[in-house]
């Protein structure tokens, strides 16, 4: 009765009960923002800061100096070029891969999908070291591909441990599982009717593939090509114990040089680069997850 | 026009769909008719090939498709979802199966245009599928099949995730629209009143078998399996014994001329009279249906009956009242047998 006859008491108590609402959720991820900005965005910052920071006599001067010796040594620019360049092929063919399974558990049951779909996650719960190292067993020089093609009177097999191409099949094995997940869930949401609608209208696979199912789940391929390239580009085991001497994924070119080299200068100058090309790729994602988001609200 | 013979499919071991034969003609208008589960679905699905059958023919226009793909039918679906591609707009959504038959652009732009008029949707083209409501979604999902003009237009249950009243009014619409276009449709529901008022001839099925297949009036009227007689409309049933061509139903003497044995009369609610020399009952329930009034009476043997009568001289509850059966159909083991006529007894003749 009191609170009918006064609105204006009313509102005041609605306010303070969405104030008291807001400060619970404040306090909820006071926590974890709290350990975001003390252990991450401030040594970030002060990190890119530091880049910027060019010694000279009796100091240091705010310029750009050591970006510039970065682009302007070949080698550097080298392992910037060979890992975004193995990184966009592993990229890819692990997405073709995922795509394909993804395809298949979608339109497949029974115990055979069940087993494939299992093998499809197996890399999940496969440390990226014993991945590594399995194939080098597999893979390298006298390894089990080796003796058994010999068994069959194969010769002359070339090892790609050692070669971009040992990095590569690593990053395919070990980047299948996430996609497969992410691109699966994205065709469960297509129904089955909308698919028989378009074959019930004449169209074939191909056609069913690239203008039904493709363009509904661009977005789950977008997460899923976003979730394998920010894997890849910062790898640094599977490279480290996969690749060749040279050039090398920057992973490895930034560790070795910080530990071996001691010129954590231009680690840190090698690191922002990386930053800068993964912050890229991750505001994509980002951005396509939010689209995502108002697409639903 | 279109041919379906002794088609069976089979769900492992069970049969969803059992030896199913019936011929549609060309502007004709089938309901498939028959509770979840009897197999209708499937038959429709069989047909547009989006299901192969384990045995059996379908011909449509005289040409076996039996086997043929579902992109290779002269057939259009309209499912119960819309099935619309939400990616796509409205335009695009109709246009698709003209693109895929490989139509220069400015003929599909013209034919779109045409369908989205047929079903009085003129400047939905750039809307979105999520833009519209059920009842548009469902006149997109017709537009994109009458659009290609296919020899037969099937649909699967295409009103029922729609209100009453919208469903009411677009069975009117694709009734007028099917008779002017003259569309050959299959319709599958499992609405009676659906069927009743859309279907030139209906399908009755049940647990994968046909039971029945006539004009409505007919199904109603002369069900010729015990299983249509429940299905279609409300009946008052009680098994009884037949002994030397006599029965009782219920107290009401009545004549059957078939051999001695048991036999299940049904009555509709509408051929109860009341009449004096009827049976003894008492009203326990009375419902206000608008038109009509529906009452529910008990014999004196506790029996329950349902009646139907107009507003005038409506019953109270608790009233006695004497009806009479005028009509009842007979079955033994689920098929028909013959209509059975009330007989007066003795008691019943002094009465009056």
């Amino acid at each position: 009765m009191t609170s009918d006859a006064n609105p204006a008491g009313r509102s005041g108590a609605v306010r303070t009960m969405h104030l008291k609402e807001n400060l619970a959720g404040l306090a909820l991820v006071a926590a974890p923002l709290g350990l975001l900005l003390v252990l991450i965005l401030l040594p970030t910052v002060s990190m890119v800061w530091n880049t910027f920071q060019v010694p000279v006599e009796g100091g240091t001067v705010t310029g750009i100096a050591r970006y510039q010796a970065f682009f302007a040594d070949s080698y550097s620019v080298a392992n910037l070029r060979y890992t975004l360049i193995w990184t966009l092929i592993s990229c890819v063919t692990a997405l073709a891969i995922s795509l394909g399974i993804s395809l298949y558990l979608r339109f497949s049951e029974g115990r055979i999908a069940t087993m494939i779909h299992a093998l499809s996650l197996f890399p999940l719960f496969v440390p990226a070291i014993i991945i590594s190292y399995a194939l080098v067993r597999f893979l390298g020089p006298n390894g089990l591909l080796q003796l058994l093609l010999e068994q069959v009177g194969i010769t002359g097999y070339r090892t790609p441990y050692l070669t971009p191409i040992g990095p590569f099949i690593g990053f395919v094995w070990e980047n299948i599982p996430l996609p497969v997940l992410v691109i699966t869930a994205g065709l469960s949401q297509v129904s089955d009717h909308a698919i028989e609608a378009a074959r019930d209208l004449g169209a074939g696979a191909w056609r069913i593939l690239f203008e039904i199912l493709l363009p509904q789940v661009h977005r789950s391929l977008l997460i899923a090509f976003a979730l394998i390239f920010l894997g890849v580009i910062g790898a640094y085991t599977v490279p480290y114990l996969l690749g060749p001497p040279a050039p090398e994924m920057m992973g490895v070119f930034m560790q070795r040089t910080l530990g071996n080299l001691q010129r954590p200068d231009e680690a840190q100058v090698q690191a922002v680069i990386l930053m800068v090309l993964s912050s890229i790729v991750g505001g994509f994602y980002i951005a396509t997850m939010l689209r995502g988001e108002v697409g639903r609200k | 026009m279109l041919k379906v013979q002794n088609l069976t499919k089979l769900f492992e071991k069970n049969r969803a769909v059992s030896g199913a034969t019936f011929d549609v003609a060309r502007g004709e208008l089938i309901c498939l008719l028959g509770p979840s589960g009897c197999g209708k679905s499937t038959l429709l699905r069989m047909i547009a090939g989006l299901a192969l059958p384990d045995a059996g023919r379908i011909d449509i226009d005289g040409k076996d498709v039996t086997e043929a793909q579902a992109n290779r039918r002269p057939t259009a679906m309209v499912f119960q979802s819309h099935a619309l591609w939400n990616h796509m707009t409205v335009a695009q959504n109709v246009a698709f199966g003209l693109r895929v038959q490989g139509l220069p652009k400015p003929e599909i732009a013209e034919k779109v245009a045409a369908a989205l008029t047929l079903v009085g949707l003129d400047g939905f083209a750039r809307r979105r599928p999520a833009e519209l409501s059920g009842g548009q979604a469902q006149r997109v999902a017709l537009a994109r099949c009458l659009v290609v003009e296919p020899k037969v237009l099937l649909m699967d249950e295409p009103f029922s995730a729609l209100d009453a009243h919208l469903r009411a009014n677009l069975r009117e619409e694709l009734k007028a629209l099917q008779r002017r276009l003259r569309l050959t449709t299959i319709f599958v529901t499992h609405d009676q009143e659906e069927a009743m008022e859309l279907a030139d001839r209906i399908v009755v099925m049940h647990a994968g078998r046909i039971e029945q297949i006539g004009r409505p009036g007919d199904l109603y009227l002369e069900p010729q399996t015990l299983t249509v007689a429940r299905f279609i409309g409300q009946m008052n049933e009680a098994t009884v014994t037949l002994k030397a061509g006599r029965a009782d139903w219920l107290g009401q003497p009545v004549a059957l001329p078939a051999p001695d044995g048991p036999v299940t009369l049904l009555c509709r609610p509408e051929d109860l009279q009341r009449d004096r020399a009827g049976i003894d009952v008492r009203v326990t329930r009375v419902i206000d249906l608008g038109p009509m009034i529906r009452v529910t009476v008990a014999t004196d043997e506790g029996a329950a009956l349902t009646w139907v009568c107009g507003r005038e001289g409506q019953p109270q509850t608790g009233a006695p009242l004497t009806l009479r059966p005028s009509r009842l159909l007979a079955y033994r083991d689920g098929q028909r047998l013959g209509t059975a006529a009330p007989v007066a007894n003795r008691i019943m003749a002094e009465r009056v």
